[in-house]
């Protein structure tokens, strides 16, 4: 995943001086192993265990239920729905930052543009900003009487328009996708980007000798040597948008009702606003995997499309 | 398909206004927030939308500090986002120097920061939520910033081997050939060298603990709240009457780490990518 050219290089032949060195190295990697046993790996198994329990608020005592509360989250419509809006806000998500961050990045990599530097630190500023912050400044821009994208539409139509771009639920899932394209479109381009710069000039001049048109070059020379980056960008944009959060949250609060609400927005409420800890935690165990899984799939293609080239 | 030069200059000249509209789309909304936020009410709910206001106000900023408290939520985040990068760059240049030196870990190091990639924030919340309880550590600065450490350590062991790799470590063994210990001509020879890279990581553990959002709407209450939480607070007004406020909070939020990022833009494509990649 690490081969796209960023500087991130994997662990070189660095034999280390002498014998007695090693002991010292486990030495310095010892705070950090530490800080994780017990604020990752602890919690995790101490989470595991809980996932078996319920937790009763009045008597503030755990009970063993074994494993009722995995059976019972596999057939909560309620995650499942958090699910469905989870996929319904990632996949013309990612659809279109891919079309808008493939388009950007070749357009940025292949015409001369005064003040290129410019023009990318203007295209990333939706991304350096926290989610939260994005969330609110379309929650401005959408709002519903007095907003200026409503404003706007009305001035264009002619008449009074007021899309309800955050109250409507066939609407909302996809002003979510709109600040999610928003935010996140630079960081495919600059991915595509950091690809794209790894093809020598030496092989758009040999296409243009043997004649081929722009989308023939697109096509046969800059998509193949491409598709790593490419796979890589998606497998990362996936994960990040199945871990969904800040921006429903601030955006919409989940809403109207729960059409807007992700997954890990919903565990967070199943845990911490009914305080049903154990059920939570044995959601929370099946996102993991679901996470673990679609990552797994998506490396596994990866590779395999690597061998068949 | 043979394209004639007409076509093709016509065919860049919708590229490039393809991209300008892009920057345009990319800023507005920024500037946006920025202009509601010096605006006069009067000036919210105009027809068509004005960009500039037609008189500037700071009340909207003055207010935040003097009714909504944001001088605290300011101080609180510094705290925590501060106190969490430097701790965990403490224990991360060892455990990188580790890595990079010794191989420690060998070929399992990297599936276990992948693996924290992968790791929902929410799976460890919900029992550091419970042992946070237990110890007393909900709503203070110390848990806070421990907590933030979960998600910011291993992207910074991760981001620091990217840099360590790099370093031409002959010199380090020619300084201790000249009679350096090894922690001598780390501190003497590969500190210095390093401390531009270690201080971008920490740009970026600064950032990412500062948007932060998930563990401070659980692990913080009174004390302790983050300004991403006054955001939600001021938020839920849909008449539009704290339009100003609002986009205030979000100017005094956004300020830090869009400063920080300009300031350390050459290291932008590395931290993300390893960020994306932790």
């Amino acid at each position: 995943m690490g081969s796209v050219g960023t500087g991130v290089s994997r662990v070189r032949g660095s034999r280390p001086l002498r014998p007695w060195r090693l002991p010292r190295g486990t030495l310095f990697a010892l705070p950090a192993v530490l800080v994780g046993l017990a604020l990752t790996l602890y919690p995790l198994l101490y989470s595991l265990w809980v996932s078996f329990q319920e937790y009763n608020m009045m008597t503030g005592t755990w009970r063993l239920v074994g494993l009722a509360n995995y059976t019972e989250a596999l057939h909560d419509p309620a995650l499942w729905r958090s699910v469905r809006n989870t996929l319904q806000i990632t996949t013309p998500s990612l659809v279109l930052e891919l079309l808008f961050g493939l388009a950007l990045a070749l357009a940025l990599d292949r015409l001369r543009f005064r003040g290129r530097p410019i023009l990318v630190s203007l295209l990333v500023a939706p991304m350096m900003i926290p989610g939260a912050a994005a969330a609110m400044a379309f929650a401005l821009l959408y709002a519903e009487q007095y907003g200026p994208i409503n404003a706007w539409l009305s001035l264009l139509a002619g008449r009074r328009v007021e899309i309800e771009w955050l109250s409507s639920i066939a609407i909302a899932p996809y002003s979510v996708v709109i600040v999610e394209v928003w935010q996140k479109t630079s960081f495919v381009m600059l991915f595509l980007l950091a690809g794209l710069s790894l093809i020598p000039e030496e092989m758009y001049d040999a296409a243009k000798v043997d004649g081929a048109s722009g989308w023939q070059t697109f096509r046969y020379l800059m998509l193949p040597l491409l598709r790593t980056t490419l796979m890589a960008v998606i497998v990362v944009r996936l994960i990040d948008l199945f871990k969904m959060f800040d921006l429903p949250y601030v955006l919409t609060g989940g809403g109207p009702g729960v059409a807007t609400e992700p997954v890990s927005m919903y565990i967070v409420r199943v845990g911490f606003q009914f305080f049903r800890i154990g059920a939570g935690a044995a959601q929370s165990f099946l996102l993991f995997l679901g996470v673990g899984a679609l990552a797994l799939v998506l490396v596994r293609m990866l590779s395999t499309r690597g061998v068949a080239r | 398909m043979r394209a004639g030069t007409p076509w093709r200059r016509a065919g860049r000249g919708l590229v490039r206004l393809f991209v300008y509209l892009a920057v345009l789309v990319s800023v507005f909304p920024i500037l946006w927030v920025l202009s509601t936020s010096l605006k006069l009410p009067r000036d919210y709910y105009t027809s068509p939308p004005i960009l500039v206001p037609t008189e500037v106000t700071t009340s909207h900023y003055a207010g935040l500090f003097a009714d909504y408290g944001a001088g605290q939520y300011y101080r609180n985040t510094l705290v925590i986002a501060i106190g969490n990068t430097l701790l965990v760059l403490l224990v991360a240049a060892p455990a990188a120097y580790g890595v990079a030196r010794y191989r420690v870990g060998g070929r399992y190091f990297p599936v276990m920061v992948l693996g924290q990639r992968l790791l929902p924030p929410v799976v460890v919340l919900i029992p550091l939520f419970l042992l946070f309880r237990q110890a007393h550590l909900i709503d203070t600065f110390p848990g806070l910033i421990l907590a933030y450490s979960v998600f910011n350590l291993p992207l910074a062991i991760w981001m620091l081997i990217g840099f360590f790799e790099e370093f031409p470590w002959e010199l380090q063994d020619q300084a201790m050939v000249d009679g350096c210990s090894e922690l001598g001509a780390l501190a003497r020879v590969v500190l210095p060298v390093l401390a531009p890279a270690m201080v971008a990581a920490g740009f970026f553990l600064f950032v990412y603990a500062w948007n932060e959002l998930m563990y401070a709407i659980v692990l913080s209450r009174s004390e302790t709240k983050p300004i991403m939480i006054l955001f939600i607070n001021l938020l839920r007004s849909p008449t539009g009457e704290f339009f100003g406020e609002a986009a205030g909070a979000v100017v005094l939020g956004v300020i830090p780490a869009y400063a920080l990022t300009l300031l350390f833009q050459r290291y932008l494509i590395r931290g993300l990518v390893s960020g994306a990649i932790k």
